[in-house]
This record gives C-alpha cells, structure tokens and sequence, in this order.
C-alpha cells in the first residue's frame, strides 16, 4: 500500500511514458522481427498447383473488348448478347439508387447483368462470384478477360460450385442491389427488384477493376467498410497466383521493399501500415469488394494500373490470375474460417495479427485507466486520514456524543423530513448530479449533432447559401453552441473531478470497444486523445488557458480543420473548400455507404469530448 | 415529487422508444434482452399456432406460460394497443411497489435501530441509517427502476421478464407489511411464471416471522407460507389446466426451464457451456448448473435468518444470474435495488472495479455480437467471453454487496476500526455476526 502511495504523486509521468510507450510499440509493428510471414492456414485452396488451361490470346481478349465496347450500343445489351451466344444464364436486374444527399439529391437508375455459369459437378448450393463494375457506365477492360474466362468455363468438367459474373453499374450501389436482392434484404438509400435467379449460397467473391487496356502490375484492395476486412487466406491466395504468373503486386501501391538497411525497411513497412490505416479509419471501403464482406462473403478487389515505363504485362496473365483463383476458391471445402480476419498488412508479404498491434493500444488506454485509478485512490487516502484525523481529535468527546447523535437522527424519524432538508444547507449538488447532468447534456448535443443534417435545406433557403456551405455550418454551429450549453452548467471542483474519472473510463471503454470494430480508428484516436485528457486534470487554475486551448485542439471541429490543413498542402486558398467537403463526405458516406463515422463522432465522440470541456471549465484552487 | 417526475419520464421514455421502429427491432433481436423462454417474438408465434391449429398443444416455439399466452393472445385479439400499455403499466406498478417497499422497509430498519440501540457500539452514528436515507432512497430506487437502460429495454421488447419483475416487486412490498397471503400469491404467480422464485419460500416464512403483526413462532408461519402457496399454486395451476387441458403442456414449461434445450446465445452460462459438452455428459452438468442455481438459498437463509430482505435481495440476485435464461431484465430489478443497502456502500471493496466491469460487459456484449454474426470475423468465443464477464461482474456486485452488508453489522456492534491489541493493524474481517 505504500509502495503505491509513493508512485501516486509520479503517475503522470508513469502515465506519459506508457502513452509514448504505446506509440513507440506501435511504431515498431512493422519490425521484421515483429511482422509475421503471410502463410496459406486453409489447406484446400492449393493455389497454383492447378495447370493453367486458360487459353485465349490477347489479341482474342482484344477484340471481345472491342465488341463488348461499341459506342453505337449499350454495354449491358452487348454483355447480354455475348453471354447467351457463348452458353451462360443470363439475368438482369434494375435498381434505383440515391447518390447525393446534399445538394443535387435525386435519384438514378441502374443496370446490373449477371450470367451463371452451372457447376456441372453439384448442384447449386455454393458459388463463387467475379464482379466486374462498369466503369464510368461504359467500360471496363477486365470484361473481355473474364468473358474469355466465361467462355471456357461453360466446357470446363471440374467446377464444384456455380460462377456468377456479375457486371455492375455505378459503383457500390450496383453490388450493394444485388447482394441486396440476393440475400432478400431492403437497404436504403438503394431499392432493387427481385433477381429472376440464383445460384447457391455466395461463398467467396472478386472484382476485377482495370481501367485501361494494358496492365503493369496488379494493387490489391482490402478495406471494407465500417473496418471489416476480408479472410488474410483469400488476400494470400491472390498474392500468390499474381506472382507465380509473373506480376507484379502491391497493396495500397505499395510493393515489398527490396533488400536495404534495417531503417529503410521498417519506414518502408511503417508508410505502407499507416496507408492502410488511413483507408480504414474513414470506415468506407476501397472497392466493391466492401458490400460483399458486408453480407459476411470474403472478397477482395483487383485493381490493374498501368504505367508505360514498366510495359504491359497483358491481358493472357491476368486472365490465368483470375482462372487460378477461381480454381482455388473452387476447391473450398468450407468457407473461410482458418486464417486472420483481424490484420494489418505492411507489405503483401507480411502482415500484424491482433494479438501484436492491441498490446500498444492497450499500453496507451492503460494510461488513462491509470490516471483515473490514482485519482479514485488518491481520493480514498485523502478520505481515510482525514476520518484518522477526526477520530483522533475526537476520540474522547466520541463515547458521550455518540448516544446524543444517535438521538438526534431518530428524532427526526416519522416526521417531515422536507423541513429538515431545508435547513441541511446543502448549496453545492453533489458529484453524482453534476456528473448525471454534464453527461446527460453533452449526449443530448450529441443528439442535436446528429440530427442537424435534417435542416440543411431549411438553412439554406433561410440564409441563401449552397447545401454543402449549409450543412458545413449546421454542424459547426451546434458543435460550438454545445460548449457554450455545456459550460454554462459551472461544475464545482469536486463535480469536475469526478467527471473527470468517469470521462477517462468512459474513453478508455469507448476506444477500446472502436478498436475491435475498427482497429485503425480506435488507434487514431487513441493517438489523438489520451495525451491531452491525461493533462487535463481539473484543480489549479494556473494553466487554465492552456488546458483550454489543449482541449479545444481535439475537438472533432479541431480534428477536422486540422485534417483539411494536411491535406490541402500548403495552400490556404484551398482550406474552406476542403473543410466543407470534408464534413459533406462524412455525411454523405453515412448515409449512402452507411459507414459509422459520422454516427460515431455525433452520438459518441462528440459528446465524450464535450464531458473534457466542461471539466476544463470547472472551478479550481488558484495556485499561489 | 422526485419520484412522479421520474415515473412520468420513464413512461415518457417507453412511450417515445416504442415509436421508434428501428430501435425496437434493434432491441427486440438482442440475445441479451430476449430469450427463448421471455421472447415477445415467440410468444407472438405461439398465438399464431394457437389460433390458428386451434390446439393449444403447439409449443414448439413458445416456451412460456399458458396463462401468459391466454392473456397475450386475448388481449391482441380483442384491444392491441393494451398490450403496450399493459408493459408500461406494469413497470409503474413494480416501480411503485419497490418505492413504497424500500419506504416502509427502511422506516422499520430505522425504527428497529432506534429500539436496540442499546446494543450498538459507541461512536458508529456516522454509519447508522439516517433520516435522509429514509426520504431519498425510495425515490432514487423508483427513478433507477423507470429510467434505466436494462428495464426500458426489457419493457419494449415486451419480454415476459417485465412480469415476473412486477410479481416479485409486488412480493417485496408484501414482504415489509409481513402478510403471508399475498406474499404466498406472489412467489406462486412468480413461480409459475418462471419457476427457480419457489426459492423464496425460505424467505417467505423469515418475512412473516419477521414483518408480521402479531408474532408468532418461525414453525408456524413456514407452515402457513406453505400452505397459502400450496393453495395459490393450485389455483394457479388448475386454472392454467383449465385453459389447456393437458398435463404435458403444464409439465412442458417446466421441462423446459429444467432441462434447457435451446442453446441460442444468452448472458447466461448455460448456453455456451451446453453446446461445448459431450452429449453423455450432458444430464449430470444439467444437474450440477441447476443445482448451482437453488442450493445458495439454504446456506443464506440460515445466515441471513435476521434479514430477510437482505436475503430476498440475495435470492433474486442469484437467480437473475444463474438461471437457465437469464436476461439484463432480471438483473435491472436487483440492480435497481441497490440504493437500499447504501449505507453500507463505503464498505464495498472494489465498487470502481466492478462497476466499470458491468459497464465494459455491457456494452461489449453487442459489439462482440456484431462481430461473429453480422461480421463474421469474430466466433462464438468473443460473444460468450464478453457474457462471462458480465455475470462475473453480477457475481462481484452481489459478494462485494453481501460482504459489505454483513460487514456494517459486524461494525455497528463493535466499532469502526476494530484494533487488533497493541497494533494499530486493521482487523481482518471475518464473516461473522
């Protein structure tokens, strides 16, 4: 117990080192001696070791692209066409769709067509699907490929489980219809009609992406939305087929380092983890891949990018990928269940499991958790010597008092205690109340943060300003009347104490539960907020300003001027614009790719940072 | 005041969430607020075979009572939106009941200290029952049961949980005034409903013997409570039979609760464990979790022979975590109790700790949920260990509430600060009156 009381006046500096400590473990993730080797858990996938029997040439690929792309006609009719010349079913399906909430909301229609090619071997209980987005609702240069593919396929004896190629339109909303109608669901803002056919349960899928009609090397996207991610065994198996068909692979355009220094390595590593994280924290997803890991079916999506400088690997290899990992994913026995769901990946060849990259998060919300313990003990010393105190002091008076006391206290009982409550003059409310009150009221400004979207159009009629200016403002104004609103409710320096303790578990407890769902933006911010709270510490007035000035620089107003600063490169003209986009598309991917950002920051963060401000705003002893 | 305003806004609340459509799907699908056996979902399902095989034999989905379901199914015939109001009404009338049961309970603790004084140490008033515990707890009793989350949940997603809380509410209040007969009918209804209340038997009889106005031997009234219950159940049960003429319907309830055979996910131990087991193993865990449910009542009751409340606390608490289908419905009742024993609170050893535990569980609960089901990166180890740390948190609040309980008596008879002779070493506490 002592022991404890004597690191109790240094847990600030214990607390610091753990929050550096964190960083710096974090840091050292990409370490080689930490990462680990990518490896294949699922035994069935065998990949590569099926021979090739993909046999159409580029210049065949050439033309089908060709055909399929003839400006005179609509793609989704030359897909049909092509489809049922070469033998496949062939269904399509229309959908509506809300893009925009903000400013031009209207909404579009959409096409999705899709061909079945029928195991020969099963019936349809499992299937695979390749997804090919239309891009730009014209073309796509991986439909002549998977055409190709399609073509063989249908005289091919060894597929176990049906094929669906399924061609997009419009992005995400075209997958998220079908899956949609698929799986029997409704998801607004996207409405779609019924599928005329299906195959079995979706099992495992891919999409290809290729924008132009040449390939260099293949970048692999992985990100889901809202942090999910698909099964590491589907991304090995593509790395895998990619390199034994001689190309090159990158994920988030970011290749295996050659040989260097240790240094170079780990920055090399350490740039391609915070890519990845980036991309998550945002919760949207890079690909279509994302609606499909959404309905629980593992996808991944192929991104080619061309660059003249390292020449064309052509149209044949990529087709032999997308043949070998259907084949792989052909051989599943079960779905995928043996290798990481929760990962990190440095390069293609390596990547951090969970059990490495949660101990540096928790060494961080380890230091808030133990700021808040200290207080509560320390709070428990001050009380037990004070009573020691008291009882010394009282110690003989004590056995005469005590009988009186007793009376006292039963005097009162039965009769109107209302009176008596009177004249306990109890002007200050106690800890509990102020905390009920300040919590309560921040989550109900979180509510309003929330909800303030809904009056974009009234705003900007009444003010006469674009939609996207109007909703930047809203959200602007609620936020900073909320510290006003929170403020005005003076916490005492016990209240604010209090709170304080509750707001450091309250964070620990909230980032913690972010990082199992989104590891990447529990870590941001975790990053962001434990360094400041832990110094917030309510009780001498001496720094007030500057615990302010702290406080308000992580408000998520702060966070988000900050962000469009860094993005915006140096160049201030820029800034407002970013900073009204910003808040438009975290908006706008609320609603129509229903990530959790903006529902996390308004009901959630928002209000836990209001619960800091109001403590910075409580009383304090003026340090002499 | 308090009080009607907390009522008023817990009504409020009810009335506000059961307008919100998605909220109450939300709510109506988690796994820790509906189970097989309180399932408003099943129960619904039920009545639709009900109706419609015109046999009242078809329990293939509804587990719960038959005179649940008579009354549901009448009700959603004849006058749907009863069926909202019946929930909220009878979260008033348990909130009500524990107000005035925690009112007349801590009048009387309060009257009894006064009368053994006496008896009491010197120097402990600043830890006796004080008039303001009298006045305050009550209503902070009846504003935590209407507004907190555990509750409000259960009562929209119109779980049968809302019912046996109403039932054991209402054998509180019976308890304090000591009359036998309503509280027979109470533990009978509750009984009925979901079997392991039988337990409160025991405390029946210490109430009565304790509460009652005219004093009598324990024998006597542990005969009566007997009888009286005898005579409800029967009642109960023949009027149930009445409804369903059949005996294996009657049994069927039971049998289910005993045996638990549906392992969808809950907060309780039961599922996680039975799906793991071997199937030859299966009878004789069944036997040991269930046993583990009931045995605590006969150590407590003989220990807890003075404080029956403190015991009918205890037993419901106990119950609310070990039974086959818990839900936090079970737990908000005791939970919201917790108030009554505060003046005990400064001898609880971690209240920090296990709070934050709860807390943590609680909302770790959904989230693990989302992860393995909705995910599907997690398994149904993340589920079942974030269940585990939410009745291992039950577990540390109702031993750390015991202890500190037990420790208050022990201090007000002998001191704050017991010293150890020539040290200044603490006492250690030791688990005796």
């Amino acid at each position: 117990m002592s022991g404890l009381k004597k690191l109790l006046p240094r847990v600030n500096k214990i607390c610091i080192l753990l929050y550096f400590g964190g960083i710096v473990g974090f840091l050292l993730l990409s370490h080689e001696g930490i990462r680990e080797n990518c490896y294949f858990s699922e035994n069935a996938l065998l990949p590569g070791l099926v021979d090739s029997k993909f046999s159409a040439s580029d210049d065949q690929i050439h033309n089908i692209n060709l055909d399929i792309l003839d400006p005179n006609s609509e793609v989704t009719d030359e897909l049909e066409k092509f489809m049922l010349r070469v033998g496949l079913e062939v269904y399509r399906q229309k959908f509506t769709f809300q893009e925009k909430f903000v400013g031009n909301a209207r909404i579009q229609n959409g096409t999705n067509i899709y061909g079945i090619v029928r195991a020969p071997r099963s019936a349809s209980t499992e299937c695979i699907v390749i997804n090919i987005p239309i891009l730009n609702n014209k073309h796509n240069f991986g439909m002549g490929i998977v055409l190709a593919l399609a073509k063989e396929m249908r005289k091919q004896f060894y597929w176990a489980k049906d094929v669906i190629f399924l061609f997009t339109e419009h992005g995400s909303f075209g997958a998220r219809a079908w899956l949609n109608a698929y799986h029997g669901i409704v998801s607004y803002p996207v409405s779609a009609n019924q599928l005329p056919a299906r195959a079995g349960s979706i099992q495992s899928a891919f999409t290809v992406h290729m924008e132009e009609d040449a390939v260099s090397f293949i970048n692999l996207l992985v990100e889901g939305y809202n942090g999910q991610l698909p099964n590491l065994d589907l991304f090995n198996v593509a790395v895998r087929l990619i390199k034994i068909h001689g190309m090159a692979v990158s994920v988030n355009y970011e290749f295996v380092p050659r040989q260097s220094s240790a240094m170079d390595d780990i920055k090399s590593h350490l740039g391609a983890t915070l890519k990845m994280m980036k991309k998550q924290v945002t919760g949207t997803s890079s690909g279509n891949h994302g609606e499909f890991i959404r309905h629980g079916i593992e996808a991944i999506t192929l991104q080619t990018v061309y660059n003249p400088q390292w020449g064309n690997a052509g149209f044949v290899r990529l087709g032999r990928v997308i043949e070998g990992i259907s084949r792989s994913l052909n051989n599943l026995l079960e779905r995928f269940h043996q290798s990481f769901f929760f990962y990190i990946l440095p390069s293609t060849d390596n990547y951090i499991s969970i059990g490495m990259y949660m101990p540096p998060l928790g060494l961080m919300l380890a230091a808030a958790a133990i700021k808040a313990l200290s207080l509560i003990l320390e709070a428990n010393y001050v009380n037990s010597e004070e009573t020691d105190k008291n009882k010394e002091t009282k110690k003989d008076s004590d056995t005469k008092e005590s009988v009186e006391d007793i009376d006292d206290i039963l005097k009162d009982m039965g009769s109107d205690y209302a009176s008596k409550e009177n004249d306990i003059k109890n002007s200050e409310a106690p800890p509990l109340q102020q905390i009920l009150i300040t919590m309560v009221t921040s989550h109900m400004m979180g509510f309003l943060v929330f909800y303030a979207p809904v009056f974009t159009e009234t705003w900007s009629q009444m003010f006469n300003c674009p939609q996207d200016i109007s909703i930047t403002l809203l959200l602007v104004t609620v936020h900073i009347a909320g510290m006003f609103i929170i403020t005005s409710y003076r916490l005492t320096l016990e209240g604010g104490k209090s709170l304080y303790v509750v707001s450091l578990l309250h964070q620990g407890i909230l980032f913690g539960v972010v990082a199992i769902i989104n590891f990447s933006l529990g870590m941001f911010l975790a990053v962001c907020y434990v360094l400041p709270t832990i110094l917030l510490q309510p009780g001498y007035m001496k720094f007030n300003l500057l615990r302010k000035f702290v406080a308000f620089l992580v408000s998520p107003l702060s966070i988000a001027a900050l962000i469009c600063l860094y993005t915006c490169n140096g160049n201030p003209a820029t800034v407002i614009s970013e900073f009204v986009n910003f808040h438009v598309t975290v908006y706008e991917q609320s609603q129509t790719q229903q990530s959790w950002l903006f529902d996390f920051i308004a009901l959630l963060l928002y209000p836990l940072w209001l619960q800091f401000w109001a403590i910075t705003s409580s009383e304090g002893k003026i340090l002499t | 005041m308090y009080e009607i305003c907390a009522l008023f806004v817990g009504i409020g609340l009810r009335m506000w969430l059961f307008r919100m459509p998605r909220v109450l799907l939300w709510i109506s699908s988690r796994p820790e607020i509906e189970t097989p056996l309180t399932s408003w979902g099943r129960l619904i399902e039920g009545e639709a075979l009900m109706r419609n095989s015109q046999s009242y034999q078809n329990k293939h989905s509804y587990h719960g009572s038959t005179l649940l379901l008579a009354l549901i199914s009448y009700l959603n015939l004849n006058a749907p939106f009863l069926v909202e109001i019946l929930f909220i009404a009878s979260d008033v009338i348990s909130a009500v009941a524990l107000y005035l049961f925690a009112q007349k309970f801590l009048r009387k603790e309060l009257k009894s200290q006064k009368e053994c004084k006496e008896k009491l140490f010197k120097g402990v008033s600043s830890i006796l029952i004080k008039p303001e515990h009298v006045s305050k707890v009550p209503t902070i009793i009846c504003a935590l049961y209407m507004c907190n989350p555990f509750s409000l949940a259960t009562c929209i997603s119109k779980s049968s949980v809302t019912f046996n809380n109403l039932f054991l509410a209402l054998f509180l209040l019976s308890a304090v005034q000591g009359s036998i007969w309503q509280m027979a009918f109470y533990v009978a209804l509750s009984t009925y409903e979901t079997l392991y209340p039988v337990q409160l038997l025991l405390a029946t009889g210490l109430c009565a013997w304790k509460y009652q106005e005219k004093p009598s031997t324990l024998k006597i009234c542990y005969l009566k409570s007997l009888a009286c219950f005898t005579f409800w159940m029967a009642l109960i049960l023949t009027l149930s039979f009445l409804c369903e003429p059949t005996t294996s319907s009657l049994l069927s309830h039971y049998k289910f609760i005993l045996s638990a055979p549906d392992q969808t996910p809950n907060v309780g131990v039961f599922w996680y464990f039975f799906t793991e087991v071997f199937d030859h193993f299966h009878t004789f865990f069944m036997c040991v979790f269930q046993i583990n449910v009931l045995i605590y009542s006969i150590p407590m009751s003989i220990k807890l022979k003075s404080h029956p409340v403190f015991l009918v606390f205890m037993l419901i608490a106990i119950t609310g975590i070990f039974k086959s289908y818990p839900s936090v419905g079970d737990a908000s009742l005791w939970l919201c109790l917790l108030p009554l024993w505060s003046h005990t609170f400064s001898y609880l050893r971690y209240p920090s700790v296990t709070g934050a535990m709860l807390l943590t569980s609680t909302i770790l609960c959904p989230v693990m949920w989302h992860m393995w089901i909705n995910a599907h990166s997690a398994n149904a180890n993340f589920y079942f260990a974030a269940t585990l740390a939410y009745t291992t948190a039950l577990v540390l609040i109702t031993t750390d509430t015991a202890m500190a309980y037990l420790n208050w008596h022990v201090r007000i008879r002998e001191g704050l600060k017991p010293c150890v002779a020539g040290t200044s070493e603490k006492a250690v506490l030791r688990l005796m009156n």
